[in-house]
């Protein structure tokens, strides 16, 4: 897959490269497509350049000079190490609650402010709480249920048609301040749908036949979806989507060499199946790294079919040549393990998963850092490595320990320092 | 920097390119994909139409039975990326320049009274959103991947695209438009009191940006207003120009 990215700020350098009547310093403010459409304008609507063009083309000559300015900072003071406030990209930013106002208009409802709750922030006394009124007009919007609709969509990867049932219920729990590790451990009204119009969810069981419920885990939609050989992709899903982070998922203090290579696992090099699919291979990589916490949790997903609905048997895949076969538990697993997320986290049933994945701090932080990014428009926590450092969203850790409500951490994050700074 | 001022560079380059056809009759660069309008299996719009999952989805070829995806961008670019833009501590909290969602920019547009509905040659607003799902970064579901984040290039040209279509409709409707009231009553976008010297009007440019507009905002856009071969058509540049620069994080 490839993707097209823009740099978390603006180059310094461009306000040299475009006139930028506007520029303060702040890497928020910079200016460098302000020209752009005039550009665009005048070469695509107009013959002959005026002032303003020929202004914006001054300082093309001198486009790197801007290398030692702000995010620079970041590195020569080290990583994680002194305060970050002293950073001078940090502290060149500047409280702008109008600015925060629409970013967070733009979030949450997809629309612009008015002009009246513009003008509402502009001229109040007190701009804070001006703001946090308007937050507030928002976040009670029945559209913002859709946008956090459309919001797990994207971090779930999937959605549309009979696809939306997890996203939606992961909306609904947002929506109502429930519990958010009920998506993980809910034993019915855990395929809501939404009525994207209205903003208003109508409750519905997930139909996966499944003998117990554990929220999305049990979603059909969910087992469709992320259907693949042996169940590893909806395993996968799980890793990324709630540890907000790739395999392997589990590293032991010191690795072991297994011929010659570093075997990175705290479980045993032989609890895993090495037939008919060699995961202790080790020619290129050390496939055991990640499949001796793969392969223990994987078994709980075997029973979903590739329409994502639940089976006596083990229903899907294992790709041997010349055709695939059904799974056998034998290929996950040698005779004698047991299933388990982690080492020494045995599980039986898709719902002891659930909940071990509702008490984990990692599983909080992990949601945690997803509103961080969501309101700070950063990238993909997993493809794109837009990690948050636990520093930065401690107190909004804090805050989703105290009931899990999300919503409540996503206002927190709206009302932090950082957000309505720019 | 350097790759920053590339991308950027790229992006200028790009529209610059697109600008030829952004005010052409017959728009050659349009992508042809009307998947993504709204349907009862998409009632918001910005995804395309599912497909069903096929066992050879998951199943490697003969020499390679184990296919392992790898939907991960290169950790040397994202450690490249990260070193441009600080620590980790100071990157996390600064504000990056999200892409506006589709829905957004279908709200923002209809917000400011333009149909998207409505066809024309060259196309319209709406009808460029329509074929312009995977410039503007639409999701695609079926392959598991949501909707951009960040600006390409490609989407930051068809947006600016699309705004330049919409600024006809949303002058005219501007008076009248809720987005844009105050105490019930709207602004005209420009005060056109001295014919020789039009200028435009603060709370209307305050509206289409969605923020106080500062006396930059109001200096540029009055420059616009004195850079086309026409007035009307320089209102249209304006008004694009101020939507697309503001809603590009400018």
């Amino acid at each position: 897959m490839t993707r097209c990215h823009s740099p978390a700020a603006p180059s310094p350098t461009l306000p040299a490269l475009l006139a930028n009547p506007g520029s303060n310093g702040n890497p928020m403010k910079k200016n460098p497509l302000w020209l752009m459409p005039l550009a665009f304008a005048l070469a695509a609507c107009e013959a002959p350049a005026t002032d303003g063009l020929s202004d914006g083309n001054d300082g093309n000559s001198d486009g790197n000079d801007g290398d030692g300015d702000g995010n620079g900072n970041g590195g020569s003071n080290g990583r994680g190490g002194g305060d970050p406030g002293a950073d001078p990209a940090l502290a060149a930013r500047q409280v702008d609650y109008n600015e925060a106002l629409r970013t967070a208009s733009l979030k949450l409802l997809r629309r612009l402010p008015t002009l009246q709750q513009i003008r509402n922030v502009q001229n109040a006394d007190d701009q804070a709480a001006a703001y946090e009124t308007e937050l507030d007009v928002m976040l009670a919007d029945p559209q913002f249920n859709v946008r956090m609709l459309k919001l797990w969509r994207d971090i779930m990867r999937m959605g549309g048609g009979d696809l939306d049932t997890a996203p939606a219920f992961a909306a609904k729990l947002m929506s109502e301040g429930r519990p958010f590790s009920e998506l993980f451990t809910a034993t019915g009204g855990n395929c809501p749908s939404i009525d994207t119009d209205a903003g208003t969810f109508t409750d519905g069981d997930c139909a996966s036949g499944a003998p117990v419920q554990a929220g999305v885990l049990t979603d059909p939609a969910v087992m469709r979806q992320f259907y693949g050989n042996m169940a590893f992709r909806r395993v996968k899903w799980v890793q990324e989507t709630f540890y907000c982070s790739k395999m392997p998922a589990e590293v032991a203090e010191t690795p072991k060499q297994v011929d010659g290579k570093d075997f990175t696992s705290p479980w045993p090099f032989e609890s895993i199946s090495n037939d008919p699919i060699p995961f202790r291979d080790t020619q290129s990589v050390v496939c055991a790294n990640c499949h001796t916490t793969m392969n223990h949790i994987a078994p709980v997903f075997g029973n979903f079919d590739q329409d994502g609905m639940y089976q006596d048997n083990i229903a899907v895949m294992t790709p041997v040549a010349p055709e695939p076969v059904q799974t056998e538990l034998s290929h996950w697993l040698p005779g004698g393990e047991t299933l388990s997320w982690k080492f020494g986290n045995p599980i039986t049933t898709v719902a002891d998963y659930g909940q071990l994945l509702a008490e984990d701090p990692l599983v909080a932080e992990c949601v945690v850092a997803r509103m961080w990014n969501f309101a700070m428009s950063k990238e993909d926590i997993v493809i794109d490595l837009a990690t948050v450092p636990y520093g930065v969203i401690e107190d909004h850790v804090q805050r989703y320990d105290d009931g899990q409500d999300l919503k409540q951490v996503l206002r927190g994050i709206m009302l932090s320092e950082d957000f309505v700074s720019f | 920097m350097k790759t920053s001022l590339l991308k950027l560079v790229s992006t200028f380059s790009l529209v610059l390119g697109l600008a030829a056809t952004g005010c052409a009759e017959n728009p050659s660069h349009l992508d042809i994909d009307d998947n993504h309008d709204k349907d009862a299996e998409d009632p918001v719009g910005d995804t395309v139409d599912k497909q069903g999952n096929k066992p050879e989805d998951s199943v490697g070829g003969e020499d390679t039975t184990f296919d392992h995806e790898n939907d991960y961008r290169d950790p040397y670019e994202i450690a490249l990326q990260q070193a441009e833009e600080g620590s980790p501590e100071v990157r996390s909290r600064l504000h990056s320049c999200q892409k506006l969602q589709i829905t957004a920019l279908r709200n923002i547009l209809t917000d400011f009274g333009v149909d998207l509905d409505r066809e024309s040659d060259p196309p319209s607003a709406g009808q460029l959103i329509g074929a312009g799902g995977t410039a503007l970064g639409q999701s695609n579901y079926p392959a598991r991947t949501g909707e951009d984040i960040v600006w390409t290039a490609a989407g930051a040209a068809k947006t600016f695209d699309i705004f330049v279509q919409a600024a006809p409709e949303i002058i005219a409707a501007m008076p009248n438009l809720a987005q844009c009231q105050i105490d019930g009553v709207g602004p005209n976008m420009f005060d056109e009191s001295d014919p020789e010297n039009p200028t435009c009007n603060d709370d209307a440019v305050s509206c289409l940006i969605g923020r106080p507009a500062t006396p930059d905002h109001i200096a540029i856009c009055n420059n616009l207003l004195k850079s086309g071969s026409s007035l009307e058509i320089s209102k249209n540049i304006a008004v694009g120009a101020l939507l697309s620069a503001a809603h590009s994080c400018e």
